[in-house]
């Protein structure tokens, strides 16, 4: 069963083609990972996914709906963003950031009703907030920030999960406890999930597919095993590397090739 | 901090107590059974006549309850348009005018000052009438400027409102020297000499400021996800250009009835939704009758203060609000641990 199918989509910044008729389909319960070299597209596949920046050809598609023909409204209501600097106000609490998840279901003045305040306390529940619920977001670390917008975006509800650099800026403990949350996600609550990634090794460890882009194309897309060649992520990276394949769990493991 | 219902009412007390003294004390002397009397006859509870009756009942009717309504109104427009463009631009600096609806009220009445404009529908001066004109239509402008394709980003409208304004500011002195017959005029109407229109007044405001506040309010929680920044906000589902546009246009709103009638009053647009912040927490759900409330009673005691000091002479209110208010304000900046915006 398909999800999210996205065709022949094409972004240009001030008539500079960003992102070049790209295609990719994502299902249920599914991890796929972007990578790429810095300015390659993915943060901007990503926005425009979500109706930040205006497409300029091509289709978003969940099932049968054209996601980018929808109000903002009814798109916050399949996919939930997870973006990569998000601006947190101090003097919010956790729980009132993750309350505001629930934006796409409340119009105007309707206040939140019990079963909103359910989703969100479900939503802490899940990403192990429960204790941090009247903290404000302020005084929290990077790795508790990001479970808060993490937290935020299943209050949402969504089919489709999207992170942009969830794991940046995060210390080895908390980038494992962050991934470990992603898999478990996609698996329990059937959402399917878009990540961008700068760690190749530790994309090759989350996500069943990953998509290698460079200049807003897709150049390989396939299980890590088969992306991860020598030839394929020297070119998109333009920097040699090394392949190596881990002795225990036999998955490729990327290294520079030069000596520093 | 976290007890929203009791500062509510204690906000309440205080608007209460705020119009009472406001309606009770001025410079002519009125015994407070007097006072008590006039209003119960008005009422038509009991029947009270004593000396001097008429004389008291227009001061009490006619001059210092609209004075008191003027004042509670412009108070509130001020503070709630002042927190809408806080959030809105969130930026603590913002006040409600931001977007040049003062400096183009104050082009607006000085050109009705200087070319002598005299007419008076709806029993309002020509003045009145074109420093509201002068507030939106720049606001207007501004809008408009600072549009960048389909979005208006609110860094642009900020810039646009600085530049436009200056623009105003310099024709509105420009016009005051080629008549400087004219300039006592409108200085007297930025201080808010214009203050005496009566039950009049009061009526043409109250529509602007209660569709104004409405609109806002029903736009609280919005307000609380554009906190998150207009990518996030977009993200999650708010029509961001959509919501932008209606709150300049109902902060404008206010904002200009309430310059066009009280003049330029400093200080309540931006300190008093940052006092309230402190009590309220950052929903605006909470922080936008908070304003309603203490805006009306901030201004309304600051009136009563500007009329009774000097009195006979009245001191400008922007004075007093200045004068009061900062020191307060300062104190609570240093009493408190937690940054507020």
């Amino acid at each position: 069963m398909r999800t999210l199918t996205i065709s022949d989509l094409s972004v240009s910044y001030d008539k500079q083609a960003v992102i070049k008729n790209l295609s990719l389909t994502l299902s249920r319960a599914e991890i796929v990972a972007l990578l790429g070299p810095n300015g390659a597209g993915k943060s901007t596949l990503i926005r425009a996914i979500t109706g930040v920046v205006p497409v300029s050809q091509g289709t978003v598609c969940l099932d049968q709906i054209d996601l980018l023909s929808l109000s903002a409204l009814e798109r916050a209501r399949r996919i939930a963003v997870v973006p990569q600097h998000a601006l947190l106000p101090d003097n919010f609490t956790v729980y009132e950031i993750v309350l505001l998840g629930r934006t796409p279901y409340l119009p105007l003045w309707k206040k939140e009703t019990g079963n909103d305040h359910a989703t969100v306390t479900q939503a802490l529940q899940h990403t192990n907030l429960e204790n941090l619920k009247d903290r404000f977001v302020g005084d929290l670390s990077g790795g508790e920030r990001q479970r808060v917008l993490i937290a935020r975006s299943l209050a949402q509800e969504p089919d489709v999960l999207l992170l942009d650099e969830p794991t940046a800026h995060l210390d080895l403990k908390h980038q494992a406890s962050i991934l470990r949350l992603i898999k478990s996600l996609a698996t329990t609550k059937n959402i399917a999930i878009l990540l961008t990634m700068h760690n190749i090794n530790q994309a090759a460890k989350c996500a069943d597919s990953v998509a290698l882009i460079a200049n807003g194309k897709i150049q390989s897309y396939g299980s890590p095993a088969d992306v991860y060649t020598p030839e394929n992520l020297s070119k998109a990276y333009d920097t040699p590397v090394e392949v190596i394949t881990h002795s225990e769990n036999g998955l490729p493991f990327v290294t520079i090739h030069d000596t520093l | 901090m976290k007890t929203p219902i009791p500062a509510a009412l204690l906000l309440v007390v205080i608007l209460i107590i705020a119009i009472v003294l406001g309606i009770a004390i001025g410079s002519v002397q009125i015994p407070p059974r007097t006072i008590v009397g006039l209003i119960l006859d008005r009422l038509s509870i009991i029947d009270f006549t004593v000396e001097d009756t008429s004389k008291y009942s227009t001061i009490l009717f006619d001059i210092r309850m609209p004075r008191v309504a003027l004042m509670a109104l412009t108070g509130a427009a001020l503070a709630t348009a002042g927190a809408t463009y806080q959030g809105l631009f969130r930026n603590p600096l913002a006040d409600p005018y931001l977007v040049g609806v003062a400096s183009g009220a104050g082009l607006g009445a000085t050109i009705a000052i200087t070319m002598n404009l005299h007419s008076n529908p709806l029993g309002l001066s020509t003045i009145t009438i074109a420093a509201f004109a002068g507030g939106i239509i720049t606001a207007g402008i501004v809008v408009v400027a600072a549009r960048v394709g389909p979005t208006t980003p609110v860094t642009t409208m900020l810039l646009a409102g600085i530049a436009i304004g200056s623009f105003a500011t310099a024709a509105t002195t420009l016009l005051m020297l080629r008549r400087p017959d004219g300039l006592q005029r409108a200085f007297n109407w930025m201080l808010g000499a214009y203050l005496g229109g009566g039950w009049s007044t009061v009526q043409v405001m109250l529509p602007y400021i209660m569709i104004g506040s409405l609109l806002i309010y029903l736009n609280a929680r919005a307000l609380n996800v554009f906190q998150l920044g207009e990518e996030q906000a977009q993200q999650l589902g708010i029509n961001v250009e959509r919501l932008k546009l209606l709150l300049v246009a109902a902060a404008t709103l206010m904002t200009a009835s309430a310059v066009a009638f009280g003049g330029l009053i400093g200080f309540v647009g931006l300190i008093v939704p940052h006092v309230l912040r402190m009590f309220a927490g950052p929903d605006y759900r909470r922080l936008l009758p908070f304003c309603i409330l203490g805006g009306a009673s901030f201004l309304v005691l600051s009136d009563l203060a500007a009329r009774n000091l000097m009195a006979p002479r009245e001191l400008p209110v922007g004075i007093i609000t200045a004068l009061t208010g900062t020191p307060f304000f300062i104190f609570l900046l240093r009493k408190l641990k937690r940054s507020v915006f």
